[in-house]
């Protein structure tokens, strides 16, 4: 039968955050040494009463000992030994410890159920109101309206004569780009014969006119322009290869839908550069957005013969979701 | 009589636990005993009061326990550490220094 001397220790010292480890292996250990006190005052005691209560006496008192572990905050839990906050964690497991009788917590065989169980339903509850923050404050984050945020404001475009750039009126070249889900492109535009280039120079135009299989244009229609540039005197700027935007996961889960106005510079050599989102409903979609139109390909605009970088050339991306 | 715990003894139960365990490992109960004979009867540690010492020491790792079957009776025994004797040989070159200072303050013969 238990000493009930020890469980009252244990009690004690379960109340005030020693580890229920400790306070179980400490009655064992008290239990073996209070025999082995008994065991020797039998030897000069004859009155097995008188002997218990000298292993008893010798053992010390219940305050004595409690007192001896509180004074080791190493020994107890790292819930008490933590800040305040805390405290909502240290409440519930000392509500659950007041609210089970001591044999089920000193139960060799009982007690893991026992704390498993109260330690997975806490875990469920910690872990569900966490999952539900997360989820209101990505809600928060996400614009209240439909709409569009206003990004760049117009910066004056010095004239072309000057810096050699041409600015580009305020036309969509390349009026809309429709993306959807699972899109996988590159998508190469074919021209018309008579705007293909004459021959590819400068990569990454070698690479596409090879595998588009290019034909040399008439030459009544390149009249002026150098047959070896790949520029052609038509004065408009043609995609020839547009690579698809990476439709955001969590926007196709959602059901969001958006589109991004994005304004960039056209190169002589037909690459993209200066990226710059103007507007758009939804940030979630500036980013793919950016990344697709940079790797564009243009043919590049022919001014007085020789070709020149654009600005202000402007492309609307329109994030969709039905086929 | 002599006060039980008094302030100046904080850290010599843990000192005197590693001295003795050092030689071998032992019981909760053989341990009080054999302090009390290692100090000729002049520290007695408490019989219940040797566990938080015990498990402290062990939450710092200069103890190890283990449960053994001896007799028929299981009992949980105690071992040093390495990293219990580095703290022991801390401690006793700690209480040699305190005893040196106790003993020239108190005058020792021969000594001004």
């Amino acid at each position: 039968m238990p000493n009930p001397s020890f469980e009252r220790i244990t009690r004690q010292l379960l109340d005030a955050g020693i580890t229920p480890r400790l306070a179980r292996r400490l009655r064992a250990e008290l239990e073996d040494h209070y025999r082995d006190l008994e065991c020797e005052a039998l030897t000069y005691e004859s009155a097995p009463g008188r002997a218990a209560r000298e292993a008893r006496r010798r053992l010390g008192a219940d305050a004595v000992i409690v007192r001896e572990f509180l004074r080791r905050p190493e020994l107890r839990s790292w819930i008490y030994r933590s800040s305040a906050l805390t405290w909502v964690l240290r409440t519930v497991t000392r509500v659950y410890l007041w609210s089970r009788p001591l044999w089920l917590a000193t139960a060799p065989w009982r007690a893991p159920i026992a704390r498993y169980a109260a330690a997975a339903a806490l875990a469920l509850v910690v872990t569900g109101g966490t999952l539900l923050v997360l989820e209101a404050s990505l809600r928060a984050s996400l614009p209240l309206t439909n709409e569009p945020r206003q990004l760049v404001t117009a910066v004056p475009v010095p004239e072309a004569r000057e810096t050699g750039v041409v600015p580009a009126p305020r036309v969509h070249y390349d009026n809309e780009v429709v993306v959807r889900p699972g899109d996988s492109w590159p998508d190469y535009v074919y021209l018309p014969a008579e705007q293909r280039p004459a021959s590819p120079i400068l990569d990454p135009w070698r690479q596409v006119s090879d595998s588009l299989a290019l034909e040399p244009p008439e030459p009544e229609l390149f009249a002026g322009v150098e047959r070896t540039s790949f520029a052609v005197a038509h004065g408009e700027l043609t995609p020839i290869m547009r690579v698809a935007p990476r439709f955001p996961a969590f926007a196709a889960r959602r059901g969001i839908e958006g589109y991004v106005v994005i304004e960039y510079t056209v190169t002589s050599t037909g690459t993209v550069r200066d990226v710059v989102v103007i507007e758009s409903s939804d940030s979630l979609f500036e980013g793919p957005a950016v990344n697709a139109i940079s790797k564009f390909l243009y043919r590049p605009r022919v001014v007085d013969g020789k070709a020149v970088a654009v600005r202000g050339v402007r492309t609307r991306m329109r994030f969709v979701l039905e086929a | 009589m002599a006060r039980s715990n008094p302030p100046f003894m904080s850290g010599v139960p843990e000192l005197l636990l590693l001295r003795v365990l050092s030689h071998r490992e032992m019981y909760g109960y053989e341990l009080v005993k054999a302090v009390r004979i290692a100090t000729d009867e002049a520290i007695t540690l408490g019989e219940g009061v040797v566990y938080p010492a015990l498990y402290g020491l062990e939450q710092r790792g200069a103890l190890r326990s283990r449960r053994k079957i001896v007799n028929g009776r299981s009992r949980v025994y105690y071992m040093i550490t390495a990293q219990g004797k580095r703290r022991l040989d801390e401690l006793t070159n700690e209480w040699q220094r305190i005893r040196g200072g106790i003993s020239a303050a108190l005058g020792e013969p021969g000594r001004a």
